[in-house]
């Protein structure tokens, strides 16, 4: 349990579980969507899967990763989410978060 | 141990959990005894349970496939618990262990345990693995395992409250209601994503 409470007390790793949730996605994809260099993104992702939050699946030289959330654990996510778990205390909005909120055109 | 476990089939251990307790039932029956009532078919259960739970924890080779069989595993464990309460009680009942009286808050706690059961299910639904992989996914696979296991999880609770708050009588009934919404949609939520589902590629 401590695992999954790690993994969701950072933003970023939030905001990789909600852009899963819509559809799985390869390394590639999620970590054009973050102001990251691709090794932190590669721990980011290492963090959730330790977790058991996501899983991934390689094929040739992708790595595509999908959501595996447990319903409390979605729950817990939501919560982590609502109360701006891990992220500053002023209440700034991550860039990550502010691009994740933009409508899609 | 574990080379022999990893060849034991779950349903061949199931089975030889509903014969053993089978025959547990029948030589109480043929010998009351206070001991014998309660204890055996709770030992079988319990064995069959962990036999489950081993053969779970050996097989899974990775984190996401010991969930998988965990969830099987409980939902066997549970199904053969559930299998030996019902005769257990009426034995016990009619050879005099238990008084009357007991059954009603026997049901109650019975089915407490059923609503519990179902919300662990619901919980850990959404992490069972893909049989397929992402490219190749019939249809929204991921996304049905949610809406089910949020079903299940509230019909659980649904039916903790119900046991908790109504009476034996009205609560066998809601208990029924409750699984059987939980799983017609469930079932429904499956064909729909089957008849709207256009793939992983287009989806995106």
């Amino acid at each position: 349990m401590n695992l999954v409470f790690r993994a969701l007390s950072d933003p970023t790793r939030r905001d990789v579980l909600k852009l899963l949730r819509q559809r799985p996605m390869n390394a590639g994809e999620l970590a054009d969507q973050f102001p990251v260099s691709k090794p932190t993104m590669s721990r980011h992702f290492a963090v959730l899967r330790e977790a058991g939050l996501i899983e991934s699946e390689k094929s040739g030289t992708t790595i595509t990763y999908r959501l595996r959330l447990s319903v409390l654990e979605d729950a817990l996510l939501g919560f982590a989410g609502a109360f701006g778990l891990g992220e500053t205390a002023t209440g700034a909005v991550t860039p990550t978060a502010a691009k994740l909120e933009r409508p899609s055109s | 141990m574990t080379a022999w476990l990893r060849r034991i089939s779950p349903v061949l251990v199931l089975l030889t959990v509903v014969i053993l307790t089978g025959l547990s039932v029948w030589v109480t029956a043929v010998r009351p005894n206070k001991v014998c009532v309660v204890v055996i078919p709770a030992v079988v259960c319990i064995a069959g349970i962990l036999v489950f739970e081993l053969h779970a924890r050996t097989l899974s080779r990775r984190v996401a496939e010991s969930h998988r069989l965990l969830v099987r595993s409980y939902a066997f464990g549970g199904g053969a618990l559930v299998m030996v309460l019902g005769p257990g009680m009426k034995l016990a009942v009619a050879s005099g262990v238990l008084d009357a009286a007991v059954v009603p808050v026997a049901r109650q706690i019975g089915g407490v345990v059923f609503g519990l059961a179902l919300m662990g299910f619901g919980n850990f639904l959404p992490k069972l693995i893909s049989p397929w992989r992402v490219a190749e996914e019939p249809f929204d696979w991921q996304g049905v395992h949610r809406f089910c296991g949020r079903m299940f999880m509230v019909a659980g609770a649904v039916v903790i409250w119900v046991w908790l708050a109504w009476p034996a009588p009205a609560a066998s009934p809601a208990t029924l209601v409750a699984f059987g919404l939980a799983a017609l949609l469930s079932v429904g939520r499956k064909f729909y994503s089957l008849a709207t589902w256009r793939g992983p590629a287009e989806s995106a």
